[in-house]
């Protein structure tokens, strides 16, 4: 085929366009779109040209019925120095077409252009829109460089005709590749080695929100607002310095030239340069976000005017997105932002934009110490694993996490240059706390787990070693959060020991009981043991492959295996709780009796199989949420003492809840009917994309103590969680000596130390362990 | 002539071999994360109620272009380093290497070292 082209014509021709193109680049002014546009320009021209020439080598006088359409990048005027010429020739059935290709193509090859090309009639550009979605929006973006100007225009015009009219169906297609590619290239913002073209807020989606506002003209107000512009711009600038600084087509951002692109971007290093692009991403998937709302709402059709259902204190849901309802305000309730944030986690739900603009405005820092409800609606959110990331994101984009957070400014859009890392510092952050969160049933504290892998690196935005600064910052956040001072000390301890397992792991022989000792001497017990070897797993896990394999796994297994063992040949037996003296008082009356003070209800009663069960059952019907509870027994009587969740309800009638306890110790099954039925109510639907919640978890350990079994169970909060455990140890002829309940977030671990009904001493035949095990899961499940 | 040595050590004295070696004059190595088993045949322990097998053993392996005169230097270097006297302590051996090129270079054979 080359011989149908002269070989003068195209090297002389490449040449210039070869030079042309070196010139604009020695030009250091000319940055981003501007330098885009002279490319452009000066590829126009030299097209022209060539196109002119080609027309001649063919023998055809005039271009009647032939044109050159630029489509993509180049279409758009946004041909970067490596970018592919995206061209079509359109021809009305013109006879010496493929000789006037040929003296087209040939010249862009010669000059080291990459060229997507293609030949079609209308009729053939027509069909291929249908099948081919890229086909579809190059013709949105077309536009003639040379040739028959009017055949251009029809066949524009018709493209986007079809486009716009159909538009539901374009819509739909378009969504679906987002999804797929945002899937394959992650997010722009958030990591170390982004694809400027095709990760999530990158250049891509700037076009996608273009192909939509063809499709819905209205959206013209988020695809041109100036804020978008500007981030396009500067990821463009970005992807140009990126093709100037390496020569090659690939639009990945790699560690190995951030640097050479930052300076010559006018940037001190890559550390100044990321973040600068990582906020421009977060603006273009902003305004991609909140385009698809409008889009969904859109697609839903008019929205019937429903009753907004209420969700929980202060949010409802409004047709099909969650609100505050104006009874509660973001600034007297602290846990508002982060409640509707875990709302909509737990639900796939999404909030409303107008609720969003009032938490950017209106979401205050807590006061310190945080409210209770402020630090578990933290860790409810955080529990919500991977659906809580792009809720964290939301918060975080809104300005709220900064707020409650003074620190995180500090790591937002953070680079880390480790090979080990594929994320951003904040991004990490998210991670490890999604993974934690898959894990919460291997710790007896998931709340502190969570915070703590929330917190790990906060330290990498501050100067000096990052364990030492993070160390010091943990103690002071904790604090504010409102933690009890000795959970302040486990929380600095997985801060100042997050690198210890592994590091030890491989580091150390494992064979060496010293080795052993030390990592016992710094966890001190199993439970803060577990703590760290869970967060350790995450953290890694989120670090990326090369952090987590299976090679290192065996290796920190092997090292928690041993100190743990440590640990038990040394650990004293659990403590045994007493009664104190004005409990013995109370318990020597031998009768009934309800005692509110504030949060904690104390009540004492004679005890029998099932008791636990009963009372917190009528506690349950009552809408007295249980926080955390204690309670033991002595000679036939038993006291317990409950921490009530009292916010957003009056005050309960204390002497009509003691009538309903007595009745309901006389009769259990009226209580039981009732709690059926408030368990039953109505909750949030869940969407796609909802929570993940890690299923329950009973942990059965005769060796804690030497007077009972202990039975430790840990799961999701819900109504009657409390009384629906009793309730199953009871059913399995188990006595409960004592009951120490938290409740965690959205978390609940609750330890019964139960001795067999019918021996007093613990369970211990294999066969019954099984069957309690599996008697009170089948009672929490259903 | 040159040879590659290969050890095959405990994750955990990959550091004291590095320093050994470099302090020898040996400065690049290849080090890559591997697992198996010789004699220590893998382990079992017990964790949370649970027996708990471990089949292959966690290891480093090492791999060292060196001169012929220079092999049994460096396989004293590694095993003395390396050496804990107890089981699974790993293997050192060496091969003859037919070509080696620096790629950024093209040097050839023991210049490319």
């Amino acid at each position: 085929m080359s011989t149908a082209v002269p070989d003068t014509l195209t090297a002389v021709d490449a040449n210039g366009l070869r030079k042309v193109r070196a010139d604009l680049l020695g030009e250091r002014k000319l940055k981003g779109h501007r330098f885009c546009k002279a490319y452009s320009d000066a590829v126009d021209e030299w097209l022209i040209e060539t196109f002119a020439r080609a027309l001649a080598h063919a023998g055809k006088d005039d271009p009647t019925g032939v044109v050159l359409l630029a489509v993509g990048s180049y279409g758009r005027r946004e041909l970067c120095p490596a970018s592919d010429l995206d061209l079509i020739l359109v021809h009305n059935r013109v006879r010496s077409i493929a000789e006037i290709a040929d003296a087209l193509w040939y010249p862009i090859w010669d000059a080291g252009l990459q060229v997507d090309h293609s030949v079609r009639t209308p009729r053939e550009s027509a069909g291929v829109m249908d099948g081919d979605l890229k086909s579809a929006l190059s013709f949105l973006s077309a536009r003639p460089v040379a040739g028959d100007i009017a055949l251009a225009k029809v066949v524009i015009e018709d493209a986007r005709a079809k486009w716009s009219g159909r538009a539901k169906v374009s819509l739909e297609r378009l969504r679906a590749s987002l999804q797929e590619r945002w899937e394959q290239h992650g997010e722009l913002a958030f990591l170390l080695e982004p694809d400027l073209k095709l990760a999530r807020g990158g250049l891509r989606d700037v076009e996608a929100l273009r192909a939509a506002t063809f499709a819905m003209p209205p959206l013209a107000e988020f695809s041109e607002d100036a804020r978008l512009l500007k981030a396009a711009d500067l990821i463009l600038e970005a992807r140009v310095g990126l093709h100037a600084t390496t020569g090659r087509r690939s639009d990945q951002l790699l560690l190995d030239d951030q640097d050479a692109v930052a300076r010559r971007l006018g940037y001190a290093d890559a550390d100044d340069l990321l973040p600068t692009i990582s906020a421009a991403a977060r603006r273009i998937t902003w305004t991609a976000d909140e385009v698809w709302r409008r889009i969904d709402a859109w697609a839903r059709g008019p929205r019937r005017a429903t009753r907004d259902r209420a969700v929980e204190r202060g949010i409802a849901l409004r047709g099909q997105e969650l609100v505050l309802d104006g009874s509660v305000a973001p600034a007297d309730d602290t846990s508002l932002a982060l409640r509707i944030a875990a709302a909509s986690a737990r639900s796939g739900v999404s909030i409303a934009t107008s609720t969003l603009e009032t938490l950017e405005h209106d979401a205050i820092a807590p006061s310190e110490p945080w409210p209770v409800e402020t630090r578990d609606a933290l860790v409810d959110l955080l529990g919500c694993g991977r659906a809580a990331v792009p809720l964290l994101e939301t918060l975080d984009h809104l300005g709220v996490l900064s707020r409650y957070i003074s620190e995180w400014h500090a790591v937002r859009s953070k680079p880390q240059r480790n090979a080990f890392h594929r994320f951003t510092v904040d991004r990490h952050l998210f991670e490890a706390a999604a993974e934690a969160a898959e894990l919460t049933r291997n710790v007896h504290r998931p709340d502190l787990l969570l915070v703590g892998a929330l917190l790990h690196d906060v330290g990498k935005g501050f100067p000096g070693d990052h364990t030492e600064a993070g160390t010091r910052l943990m103690k002071d956040i904790a604090r504010r959060m409102g933690f009890e001072a000795e959970d302040i000390v486990t929380l600095v301890s997985l801060v100042r020991d997050h690198l210890l397992l592994a590091e030890t792991a491989t580091g150390r022989d494992l064979g060496d009981p010293a080795t052993v000792a030390k990592v016992a001497a710094r966890v001190r017990t199993t439970e803060a043991l577990d703590l760290l070897a869970t967060l350790t797993r995450a953290d890694s896990i989120a670090t990326g492959p090369l952090a987590w394999n299976s090679w290192k796994e065996t290796l920190i297994d092997e090292l928690v295996i041993r100190t743990r063992a440590h640990l038990r040949g040394e650990q004293p037996p659990a403590s045994i709780l007493e009664p104190d003296a004005g409990q013995r008082r109370l318990m020597a009356e031998g009768k009934l009796r309800v005692i509110p003070e504030g949060t904690r209800l104390t009540i004492v009663a004679p005890d029998r199989a099932g008791l636990l069960a009963i009372v917190a059952g009528v506690l349950a019907v009552n809408r007295l949420p249980v926080r955390a509870a204690t309670g033991l027994s002595e000679n036939g009587m038993a006291v317990e003492v409950f921490d009530l969740d009292r916010s957003g309800t009056t005050e309960p009638n204390w002497p009509r809840l003691e009538t309903e306890l007595a009745h309901a110790l006389e009769d259990p099954s009226i209580l039981e009917a009732r709690l059926a039925e408030r368990a039953r109510g109505w909750r949030l639907p869940k969407r796609a994309g909802a929570a993940r919640i890690a299923p329950p978890r009973v942990l059965i350990d005769n060796d804690a103590t030497p007077r009972a079994t202990v039975v430790e169970v840990r799961m999701p909060d819900g109504v009657g969680v409390l009384a629906g455990i009793a309730r199953a140890i009871a059913a399995c002829g188990c006595d409960i000596s004592v009951v120490r309940a938290m409740t965690l977030g959205h978390e609940v671990v609750d330890t019964f130390y139960v001795t067999d009904g019918a021996t007093p001493a613990k369970v211990t035949d294999p066969v019954r362990v099984e069957d309690l095990q599996r008697t009170i899961l089948k009672h929490i499940s259903s | 002539m040159v040879h590659l040595v290969t050890a095959v050590i405990k994750p955990f004295k990959l550091e004291e071999v590095k320093d050994a070696l470099r302090g020898a004059g040996i400065l690049g190595m290849t080090v890559s994360e591997v697992q198996g088993y010789g004699r220590q045949g893998g382990k079992s322990e017990t964790f949370r109620g649970g027996e708990y097998t471990i089949s292959f053993v966690p290891k480093v392996r090492v791999e060292v272009l060196v001169e012929s005169s220079d092999v049994d230097k460096v396989i004293d270097i590694i095993s003395a380093t390396a050496k804990t006297g107890k089981i699974g302590d790993g293997k050192i051996w060496a091969s003859n290497i037919d070509r080696v090129v620096r790629v950024r270079t093209g040097e050839v054979g023991a210049d490319a070292l």
